[in-house]
Formats: structure tokens, C-alpha cells, sequence
């Protein structure tokens, strides 16, 4: 056990295993039969590109001359163009550090930090530039994007001596806006555990970026309290109080209302186009990935 | 019930309902941290209805105990100590102290309003000490005034009647220290403050008091009897007329009257004709129309005259027997009782005692010079018995140790001192060349005051009383130092501390509670 705890989650990553799972990555990634055959991601990137790839409606920060007026009197609603991208894309990592994460005997956290290497491995593997930031109630890190294995390298020097917090702080995702580039692919790390499950700042991000990716990391046992009879629940982040007589009534309302609140942020993102996946502490961060890029590319097959 | 020496201070008890409408905000039960709380927002459940308890938090109740227990420190509550209140009463029983007031005499008084305030007060146990002699003690009964009363006066009777000689120094201790006295003596003052006395109750008012202060008496010199004086002082503010009465064998032997001003000291001589006295005693007595003495205890002074018993044995003739009646202070006696044997004889006495062997044996001579003294007869050094016509025994020499007279080579007078003191004398009594002498009273006296080593004309007897003793004006008196508050403050402080002790260990409790919840 203690070996176990001194061991840093990146550790688990295996080399092999990585290059495999680029590999299908790599087709995952880059099958967009409705858009541009290849085997090299072209991702849409408006006013660096030549060829119109088409329209849609105008969101919150998008680039004013980018607003195709012709179209916009056609419809009655702002549209904008957007072109094909030529080159390859750039990848932001934006990964909750929030006390949040903390819980869980750290589970969550190691969960998140091999999400996050395993994808930049992949995406510096399919020669994007990635960058990564860290975020609670603000921008606690930040790694600018680059590409190749030195960027590999710093990210994970990063992700190790990284921490999530104690106690305290928030989980703002709109805090992270600043520092996205527009058009760029934007990855959300989180338990998305909070009152509005984020979904503004998702809302926010898929205005700002070209693909937005959320990935929902919960602990297995998220609604197991270890105690029984009257409890008085903290929350780690708001420092919230409330008490509870718990019982295992009380503990299937509260997975109820777990597994709702997911449903709710799947049907979020689903609206604002934003691909999601939930997962636990009892999966391997491999399944996860592969479960995502699946996904991702049946995402893309109904775009 | 106890008693709050700042009883402002309950009003913090009005806070106690603050206290629980605080805990009304404080969520109950084992502290838990979670990702978030907003999975079980939504659970109803009594104590967490809209999202806060509608029920304080029960620890309210210790807390509310803690804040009680110090609210209660800070009146500083006294514990009705009434109980627990003892006294130490020293009571001054001297001389003064039986003065007549109106309504009794002084320890009357002192015994009337020591149990009242004893009543009073409320205390419990109470102690009686002689003032001028703290051995003596008296425990009064609790709650038991005519029992205590009966008590004390029985006790006061016997204890010698003296002035405050030492006064003695109380410990201190949780005992409060009461004092009974008249203040006449103006010692008593300088003890109240070292001895830290608490409460006084001090009797008496009278001022006016005429007393004996000295009576002395010694053998006259000049007359028959013994010659005397008598001093009277009068101790109060105003003028005092007064009889001075001498007595002897229970009777008269003169009366005077006296007018003595204010602190006035009379000194009066008078002979009483009397060779055996026995008991001389003089009073004061206050003539008709004048006020009663308020202190009669010091009108009084008597002497006991102790009489010489001598026995005179033998052929010593009626000059020796006169001169023996005429010396004031001699009895004559048998001889089984007698201190000093006077013996006429020609043969050796056979006495126990001291005793003076006249040799009547034998042939008389007469000597022709001047006889001499033995220096160790200081006594008779300067007598000088002229030779002619001094006659003497002399066909049988004296032989004891010590030669007292000796003339014509002749030892006249020899001594010992062991086995009884004895003296020869080879004097002829019966001759009138002796005893019509003029020295002759004088030698015979001499060598009786040798044989007994007393001496009999030149002996004082005196007996005085100390000017204080007969000052009854009593003086203010007032307490610079008390115990009690201080005992009243250890009472106070002991209960004080017993609420800090136990909002010391509620909160420890309390401490313990919130880190195990805490962990």
C-alpha cells in the first residue's frame, strides 16, 4: 500500500502502450469521410484557410469579419464562414485542479494526470501542437503550445510536481478563456462537480474553440460516505455545510442525483457539440481514451 | 443560596439563548468533506431541511454550561458561609472588667452581648479564651444562649482575677478573632493590632474609681507593734471622699477620712499597737452620702503577718519573757511547735530546731575585758557589751565550730550551722547585770535573728496594686487589621475557582469532541 502511494500515476503509463493507441488514434483522429479524406487531421481553422468549408451561426467570440452577411440576410441570423484547415491543429489540455479533485485518496487526480499525458502523448504522436493549462477559481498553470517530444517532456515535468488543492477556491472554467487561442481544440479534464455542472463555461469554450472534448473523471465511490448517521457534508471547495442523516435511502438519492447530473451534461454538450465521456476511478486510463476517440469518431461520422 | 459580590455580571446569562440561536447555524454531526454537496441538497431529511438544521446543534447545552460557569466565576459567588463561621473570643476578664455599670458589671455586659452578637452573626462555633491567660478556654455550645450564659459564668469564677499581664497572639487562621474587653488598659490596643482581631465589644462607661494601691507594714521601732502606710489614689475625674479603715485580728484598730482630688495619690502612716497581728487588711469604705465605689474589688488590701514561734525552756527568768512579749511578730509557743528553742540549762538541749543554749551550770566569773565580736556577726559587730560586771559560765567551755564572742581568751558565745542551727551562749541570764543592760534587749534579739537568719524588726510586708489596674475609664478602640475579609475572600475564590475548573474541563471536553470530528 505504501508503494503504492509514494508511486506517481504517470508512472502507469507504458510507452508500448501509448504508441498502440496512436496508432489507432491516428485513424480515429483523423477519419472525417464527410469532410477531407487523409490520414492527417485537418481541422478547421477560420481565416487561416483558403477553401469555405460552410457556414454556422455566429456564437460568442467569434471574429466579426468573419460574419458572412450574404448568408446572414439569407437566414435572418449571423452566420459566419468557416474554411478548411490545411495544417495541422492546435490541442489545449485545460485540467481541473480544483479541491475537488483532491478526494477520492487521490484516485481521481492520478486518473485525470494520465488522461492528460496519455492525450498529449497521442496528440504531440499526430504532430499538433499542444498546450496544457491547469485551473481551479483561476489559471494555476499554464504550458503555451508546442509540439514534439520536449513540449512531451515539459508537460509531464508539469503534471508531476502539480497538485490539485486542499480546500477552497472554485471550479471556473470561464477563467480559462483568456489564454485559448480561437479555433484551437480545447479538452476539458473535470469531475464537473459543481452546481452548473460548468456548463456556461463549456458553452463559453465551444464559442471559442473548434472542437471542444469533455472528459468527466468521477471517484468510484463519489456518493459513498464513509460515515453513517448524522453527517454534516462539507463541501472541499465552497466550504458549503449541509447535514444529512445518511442512509442508504440517502445514498441512492445522491447517485440518482449524480447520474443526473451527468445526463444533464451530456445533453449539454450534445447541444453546444462538444464530445463528451464520463468515467470512474475503476477504469483504466486506456479504456477511457479508447472509449473517447470511439466516440469521437462516431461524433464526427454524425457531423 | 450563595451570595454574588458582583451580581451585574448574571446579566451575561441573558446570552445563553444567543448561544443556541448560534448553534442553530452550525451544522450537526460528524464533519465529512465531499467533491461537492450538491448531490444531496435535495435529500429532505429533518435536520437538513432547506439546506440548514432547524435544530441547534446539541452541544448548545455544554457550551450554554460553559458560559454559565464562567459568567457565575466572574459575580465572584460567596457560598452562605454562615455555616462554616467560627470565632476565637478572647475575653478580657482583669481587674476593670468587674466595675458595676447601671445594668451589671462589666463581664455581665461583656457575657450579655457576646452571645447576642454570637446570635447575630449566626456563628456556629464559637471559642471563649482568657485574655490574660489563653490556656484557659471555654467551647461554647452552638444555638444554646442561656446554656452558654450559665457556661461562661461559671468559668469567668474561676479564673484568677489579674490584670492583662501577657496579652497573647492569636494565630491566624480561618477562625475570626473577636475580642471582649472594657479598653481601660491601654495595652490592649497595641494587641488588637498585632493580633488582628476582627469584631470588639467593648463594655463599660463608668469613670470614677478611688482604690488601695499600696499597704505596707513592718515592726514599729519606736513603739509597740507594727507601724504601716497606706497610699489611696484617686483614678477618676472627679473629687472622692472616702474612709480609710485599718484592721488587725478582724477588728478596727483605726478609721480615716479622706478627700482626694482628681489623680490624687494620699499616702497615710499609722501604727497598729499590736504584736501579734496575724491578717492586717485596709479597706475603703465610702462614708454616708457619697457615691458606691464602681470598682469595690480594689478597695481592699490585706497582709498576712507571719508570727515567730518561740519557746522558752528552762530557768531563763521574766526579762527574757517580756523582752519576747514586747517584740512585735514573736508568739511564744511550747516547744514542740516552736521555730526557735530558747533554753535555760545546765544540760545540753536535745531540740530539732534552731535553738539558743543559756549554760546556767557551773561558777559564774566575771570578766575583766571587753568582749569581742566575731566578724561573720555582722548583725551584733557593733554592740558593745561593756566587761564589768558581765559574768560567765565558766567551768564548762562552749564547744561548737564557730566561735561568735569571745573575751579573756574565752570563747563567751559559739555557733553551728549543722545538724540545726544551735547556739551556746555562756552569758549569765539570770544575773541583773545582764539583763538590766542596756544592750541586753538588742543582744538577745541579735542572736535570735542569727539563729533563725531572719530578720525579725527590720522585715516589710507590702502589698501593691500596678496603676493600671484600677484605670476603668474605658478607651476607643478601633480595628486596623481584620481576617475576616480575608477569609471571606478564600471562601469567594474557592467557589470562583471550582466554576473555572469545570468550564476548564467542559471545554477540554469540548476540544477533544470537535478534533475527533474534525479527523
Amino acid at each position: 500500500m505504501g508503494t503504492a502511494a509514494v508511486t506517481h500515476p504517470l508512472r502507469a503509463l507504458n510507452q508500448a502502450e501509448l504508441i498502440r493507441l496512436a496508432r489507432v488514434a491516428d485513424r480515429l483522429l483523423s477519419g472525417r469521410p464527410k469532410i477531407t479524406p487523409g490520414n492527417r487531421p485537418h481541422k478547421l481553422r477560420a481565416g487561416h484557410g483558403i477553401e469555405f468549408l460552410d457556414h454556422r451561426a455566429f456564437m460568442q467570440g467569434d471574429n466579426l469579419r468573419d460574419i458572412d452577411w450574404r448568408a446572414t440576410a439569407r437566414s435572418r441570423t449571423p452566420q459566419i464562414r468557416r474554411f478548411r484547415n490545411e495544417t495541422s491543429s492546435d490541442w489545449f489540455i485545460c485540467l481541473d485542479r480544483s479541491a475537488s479533485m483532491s478526494l477520492g485518496d487521490g484516485r481521481k487526480w492520478g486518473l485525470a494526470i494520465q488522461l492528460t499525458a496519455a492525450l498529449a502523448y497521442l496528440l504531440i504522436h499526430l504532430d499538433n501542437r499542444v498546450g496544457l493549462l491547469t485551473f481551479s477559481d483561476r489559471i494555476d498553470g499554464f504550458k503555451p503550445l508546442g509540439r514534439g517530444h520536449h513540449t512531451y517532456a515539459a508537460l509531464l515535468r508539469l503534471l508531476e510536481s502539480t497538485s490539485p488543492r486542499s480546500s477552497g477556491g472554485d471550479t471556473l472554467l470561464h477563467s480559462c478563456a483568456s489564454q485559448l487561442q480561437s479555433g484551437s481544440q480545447i479538452i476539458v479534464i473535470s469531475d464537473f462537480l459543481t452546481s452548473d455542472s460548468l456548463q456556461p463555461g463549456l458553452k463559453l469554450l465551444a464559442g471559442i474553440g473548434e472542437d471542444v472534448h469533455a472528459v468527466q473523471v468521477l471517484d468510484e465511490h463519489e456518493t459513498t460516505l464513509t460515515q453513517s448517521g448524522l453527517l454534516s457534508l462539507r463541501d472541499i471547495e465552497t466550504n458549503r455545510r449541509i447535514s444529512i442523516h445518511h442512509t442508504a435511502e440517502v445514498q441512492k438519492q445522491a447517485e440518482e442525483q449524480l447520474g443526473k447530473l451527468s445526463k444533464n451534461l451530456r445533453q449539454h454538450c450534445h447541444k453546444y457539440q462538444i464530445a463528451f465521456t464520463s468515467c470512474t476511478t475503476a477504469e483504466n486510463w486506456k479504456t477511457i481514451l479508447l472509449d473517447h476517440l470511439t466516440s469521437l469518431g462516431l461524433f464526427n461520422a454524425k457531423l | 443560596m450563595p451570595n454574588f459580590e458582583s451580581p451585574l455580571w448574571l446579566l451575561g446569562l441573558f446570552g445563553i439563548p444567543l448561544v443556541w440561536w448560534i448553534h442553530r447555524f452550525r451544522n450537526i454531526g460528524i464533519d465529512l468533506p465531499v467533491s461537492t454537496v450538491v448531490l444531496w441538497q435535495n435529500i429532505v431529511c429533518p435536520e437538513n431541511k432547506g439546506h440548514r438544521p432547524t435544530i441547534a446543534d446539541p452541544l448548545w447545552r455544554q457550551r450554554a454550561v460553559i458560559i454559565t460557569a464562567i459568567v457565575l466565576a466572574l459575580t465572584t459567588p460567596v457560598l452562605d458561609s454562615l455555616p462554616n463561621r467560627t470565632a476565637k473570643v478572647w475575653f478580657d476578664h482583669s481587674l476593670s472588667m468587674h466595675t458595676v455599670e447601671e445594668k451589671g458589671t462589666r463581664i455581665e455586659l461583656g457575657i450579655q452581648q457576646l452571645l447576642s452578637r454570637l446570635d447575630t452573626e449566626e456563628i456556629t462555633q464559637a471559642t471563649v479564651h482568657s485574655l490574660l491567660d489563653f490556656s484557659h478556654s471555654l467551647q461554647l455550645e452552638p444555638h444554646a444562649s442561656i446554656q452558654n450564659k450559665q457556661a461562661l459564668r461559671r468559668w469567668l469564677g474561676t479564673l484568677p482575677q489579674t490584670t492583662v499581664k501577657a496579652l497573647p497572639t492569636p494565630f491566624l487562621s480561618k477562625h475570626e478573632n473577636w475580642l471582649v474587653t472594657d479598653g481601660a488598659d491601654n495595652r490592649v490596643q497595641d494587641w488588637i493590632d498585632k493580633a488582628r482581631i476582627d469584631q470588639i465589644i467593648q463594655v463599660g462607661s463608668t469613670t470614677e474609681n478611688t482604690a488601695l494601691m499600696l499597704l505596707s507594714v513592718r515592726p514599729s521601732l519606736t513603739q509597740t507593734g507594727f507601724t504601716g502606710i497606706a497610699n489611696i489614689s484617686n483614678q477618676g475625674h472627679k473629687n472622692s471622699t472616702r474612709r480609710l479603715q485599718i484592721r488587725a485580728q478582724d477588728k478596727a484598730v483605726g478609721e480615716w477620712l479622706f478627700t482626694l482630688q482628681p489623680g490624687e495619690i494620699k499616702h497615710h502612716y499609722f501604727n497598729i499597737p499590736l504584736n501579734d497581728t496575724g491578717l492586717i487588711e485596709a479597706r475603703l469604705l465610702h462614708p454616708e452620702g457619697t457615691t458606691e465605689d464602681a470598682l469595690a474589688n480594689d478597695d481592699r488590701l490585706s497582709l498576712i503577718i507571719p508570727s515567730t514561734k518561740v519557746a522558752v525552756t528552762g530557768n531563763c527568768g521574766k526579762p527574757i519573757q517580756a523582752l519576747l512579749q514586747a517584740l512585735p511578730g514573736i508568739r511564744l509557743v511550747s516547744s514542740t511547735s516552736a521555730t526557735l528553742n530558747i533554753v535555760c540549762a545546765s544540760e545540753q538541749p536535745l531540740t530539732d530546731n534552731a535553738t539558743i543554749w543559756f549554760y546556767t551550770g557551773g561558777e559564774t566569773q566575771q570578766i575583766n575585758q571587753l568582749p569581742f565580736w566575731n566578724p561573720s556577726v555582722a548583725q551584733l559587730s557593733q554592740l558593745s557589751l561593756q566587761p564589768a560586771p558581765l559574768l560567765v559560765h565558766t567551768s564548762q567551755a562552749p564547744g561548737l565550730e564557730q566561735t561568735l564572742l569571745t573575751a579573756d581568751g574565752m570563747p563567751l558565745i559559739s555557733f553551728q550551722s549543722t545538724p540545726e542551727r544551735r547556739m551556746e551562749v555562756r552569758l549569765d541570764i539570770n544575773t541583773p547585770q545582764l539583763t538590766e543592760h542596756p544592750a541586753f534587749p538588742t543582744l538577745v534579739t541579735g542572736l535570735m535573728e542569727f539563729a533563725l537568719e531572719q530578720d525579725l524588726l527590720g522585715r516589710i510586708h507590702t502589698i501593691q496594686r500596678a496603676p493600671q489596674e484600677t484605670q476603668i475609664t474605658p478607651r476607643p478602640l478601633h480595628i486596623k487589621n481584620s481576617t475576616s475579609l480575608n477569609d471571606t475572600n478564600i471562601t469567594a475564590s474557592e467557589l470562583t475557582h471550582w466554576l473555572i475548573i469545570a468550564a476548564i474541563i467542559l471545554l477540554f471536553f469540548d476540544l477533544i469532541r470537535n478534533k475527533r470530528v474534525l479527523a
